[in-house]
């Protein structure tokens, strides 16, 4: 078995990092990243949920649930498709798993220097249904979008700790 | 051809629509103008049938065959050996970009693609693509 709570300590970081690099230097987004608890549990209007599964060819493997609020996608759905598009559900999750996908990746490259030998399969998208919520071997990643950091950025809440809620919340 | 943005042929082949997309956005930042793109292997494979391709851009991991596989089934075809195959993948581990390059990859970009290292990565394809024309202009003088 991992041990769940040393890996999101070692994550955390790389996490944090990926996504305001991606959502600023890829995406033309304006974010700042902060740990919130307690994020994940509202506002889930058009939330994407993706899941991602890390295997290792021996051991145990890890699975990674992303959500993401509807509105961080929209915004950044914006800046590259036309309205009508941008608010469609099927875009928003294209740019949900392409997002888990490259997290996911900097997460199994971080693991890997501390000796796992992960391999990553594809992101899916999955229903809230599906999220293997409180499992010892997930790792539950929320995404919001909300304007409390103040004048001129947008925030990505990065929250660890949901699968400590009870299921149904996400 | 000439090694110029404007006068090159360009295929984007990636599962991912934001990605083609923010591909696409570069490279027309660029001054790349002749831009196809492909959400699958089995698309791209089509749209290389009926015409050709300077630059290709592929995703490593992609639903069915794999951007990896399509690349090295390419690079087994004389008529590949003058197109430049950029890797642009989320894979950031050196082994996978070590693989890429010996099957035949020209460039490696690691996703999140940040505008400042693609157009440097693409300007390194450009002087590739200069100088297999200049090879192939000596042999054919």
């Amino acid at each position: 078995m991992l041990d769940m709570s040393g890996i999101k300590s070692d994550i955390s970081g790389v996490v944090q990092s990926t996504m305001v690099e991606t959502f600023n230097g890829m995406l033309g987004q304006n974010v700042v990243s902060a740990v919130v608890q307690g994020g994940a549990a509202t506002g889930g209007e058009g939330r994407i949920y993706t899941c991602l599964l890390l295997d290792q060819t021996r051991g145990a493997s890890a699975n990674f649930c992303f959500s993401f609020d509807g509105k961080l996608l929209a915004r950044t759905a914006a800046q590259f498709y036309p309205p009508e598009l941008a608010q469609e559900k099927n875009v928003h999750e294209d740019i949900a798993c392409a997002i888990a996908n490259i997290v996911g990746s900097k997460v199994k490259s971080c693991l890997n220097k501390y000796g796992h030998d992960f391999e990553m399969a594809v992101p899916f998208v999955a229903g809230p249904a599906a999220f293997p919520l409180g499992g010892d071997d997930t790792i539950h990643l929320h995404f919001s979008w909300d304007d409390y950091a103040g004048a001129g950025a947008d925030g990505v809440v990065v929250d660890f700790g949901l699968d400590e809620r009870a299921a149904g919340n996400c | 051809m000439s090694a110029t943005p404007s006068s090159l042929a360009v295929l984007v082949i990636d599962d991912h629509m934001i990605i083609r997309q923010v591909v696409e956005q570069n490279l027309k930042n660029m001054g790349f103008a002749d831009i196809d793109t492909a959400g699958t292997a089995a698309e791209a494979l089509e749209r290389m049938a009926v015409r050709n391709y300077d630059i290709i851009f592929i995703d490593w991991i992609m639903p069915g065959k794999s951007g990896y596989t399509l690349m090295q089934e390419c690079r087994q075809e004389r008529k590949f050996d003058d197109v430049a195959f950029v890797m642009v993948t989320s894979e950031s581990d050196e082994r996978h970009m070590i693989e890429a390059l010996k099957a035949g990859a020209t460039s490696y970009i690691i996703k999140p693609v940040l505008a400042n290292i693609f157009s440097e990565k693409v300007k390194k394809v450009l002087d590739w693509l200069a100088k297999r024309e200049r090879k192939s202009d000596a042999q054919s003088a």
